[in-house]
C-alpha cells in the first residue's frame, strides 16, 4: 500500500515545483509583452541575438562614462538590416560592470552612426509568444518610418 | 572596487542629520545604503523596485539593468502615485505631474543623454548653488547621495497635485566622497 501511496505523493510534489518556476516565467513573459511592442515599433533594429563578447572602452575625452561594446551573433532579424552579426554600444558611469549574458534574447537598437542601446528594458526573453508578438507589430510598422521615440 | 571619477558626482554620507518634511523623501532617505549584489544573485529590494517599474530583469547589476527609473517608481507608489508607463528608463519620468522651472527639495530631476540617462530626487544644493546634492538609486551600485555639476539636470517634475511654490531648495552640507557610477 505505501508504495502505491508513494508515487502520486511524488507526482504532486513534483507538480508543485514545476508550477512554482512556471508561474514566475509566465508573470516575467507577461510583463515583457506589455513594452516589447513599443520597443519594436520605436526603434529601428530588433532581432534575436546571441551575444558573444562585450568589451569595455575607456573614452580619454570623457572622464565620468565609458563605452560598453556588445557583440553578438544575429539569430534572427524581427526589423531592420539583415546581418550575421552585430555591435552595439551602452554609454555607462565609469565603473559599471559589464555583464555577458549569452542566453539568446531579442534586442531592440537604436541607430546613429552605429547602433546603440536605448536604455533599460531594451532586451526580452527570446521566447516563442515574445517573438511571434514582435514580429506581428512589425508589420504594422512603415519601412519609411524615421522617428523612433525610444531613440530620441 | 572599480576606479571611479573625482567630480562629476560626489557621493554623500548617510544623511542621519538632514530632516525633510516632503513625505516621499522620508521614504528615499530611508533606502539610502541599498545596494546591488555582484554576479547573478540580486538585492530582493532592487527586485521590488523593478517590480514597481514593471521591469522584468532578474540582476541587479550591469548597465542593461540600470535601475534609477525603478527607484524613484517604488518611492512614489509608496506614496500612492502611479509611475509613469516604462518607469524603469530614466527619460520616460519626464512625463511624471507636472514639469517646473527651477529644482526644489523633494523633485524629481532627469538627466536626458543617448541611451538612457539618470533620474533621481533633488535634496539640496551647495552654497553657491552650481551643484546639486541628488538622492538616486544605482548611484555607484546603490542608493545613495551624490553632488552632481546642476547644468546636467535639463528636468524637474513633482507630482501634479504638489504645491510646487511652497518648495524651497536648502543648501546641502554634509561632507561629500568621492563617488562613481550610475545609468
Amino acid at each position: 500500500m505505501k508504495k502505491y501511496l508513494f508515487i502520486p505523493i511524488s507526482i504532486m510534489l513534483a507538480a508543485c515545483q514545476t508550477s512554482q518556476v512556471t508561474s514566475d516565467d509566465v508573470e516575467r513573459v507577461d510583463s515583457q509583452k506589455q513594452f516589447l511592442s513599443q520597443a519594436v515599433m520605436e526603434t529601428p533594429y530588433s532581432a534575436v541575438v546571441k551575444h558573444t563578447r562585450v568589451e569595455v572602452v575607456e573614452l580619454p575625452e570623457d572622464k565620468f562614462n565609458s563605452k560598453h561594446i556588445f557583440y553578438a551573433d544575429v539569430i534572427d532579424t524581427i526589423r531592420g538590416q539583415v546581418l550575421e552579426n552585430i555591435s552595439y554600444t551602452m554609454l555607462v558611469e565609469l565603473g559599471e560592470e559589464a555583464i555577458l549574458d549569452t542566453k539568446p534574447v531579442i534586442i531592440t537598437l537604436c541607430k546613429d552612426d552605429g547602433y546603440y542601446w536605448p536604455g533599460t528594458g531594451a532586451q526580452f526573453s527570446a521566447n516563442k509568444s515574445l517573438l511571434k508578438i514582435a514580429k506581428q507589430n512589425v508589420k504594422t510598422t512603415g519601412s519609411d518610418q524615421t522617428n523612433f521615440s525610444d531613440c530620441d | 572596487m572599480p576606479k571611479l571619477p573625482t567630480s562629476q558626482a560626489t557621493k554623500v554620507a548617510a544623511p542621519d542629520a538632514f530632516v525633510t518634511t516632503v513625505p516621499w523623501m522620508k521614504t528615499a532617505f530611508a533606502e539610502v545604503g541599498q545596494s546591488e549584489v555582484k554576479g547573478l544573485k540580486a538585492n530582493s529590494r532592487i527586485l521590488e523596485y523593478f517590480k514597481a517599474s514593471k521591469f522584468w530583469g532578474t540582476d541587479d547589476s550591469g548597465g542593461k539593468n540600470a535601475w534609477c527609473g525603478s527607484f524613484v517608481a517604488w518611492v512614489v507608489k509608496k506614496h500612492g502615485y502611479d509611475p509613469v508607463k516604462s518607469g524603469y528608463r530614466a527619460r520616460e519620468w519626464k512625463n511624471f505631474g507636472k514639469q517646473i522651472d527651477t529644482p526644489i527639495h523633494g523633485a524629481i530631476a532627469i538627466k536626458s543623454r543617448k541611451g538612457g540617462g539618470h533620474v533621481a530626487f533633488v535634496v539640496g544644493k551647495n552654497h553657491d548653488g552650481k551643484y546639486l546634492y541628488m538622492l538616486g538609486g544605482n548611484q555607484s551600485d546603490q542608493v545613495s547621495i551624490a553632488r552632481y555639476p546642476a547644468d546636467v539636470w535639463d528636468t524637474f517634475v513633482v507630482p501634479s497635485n504638489y504645491d510646487s511654490e511652497k518648495g524651497t531648495l536648502p543648501i546641502y552640507t554634509k561632507k561629500a566622497t568621492i563617488a562613481g557610477s550610475e545609468a
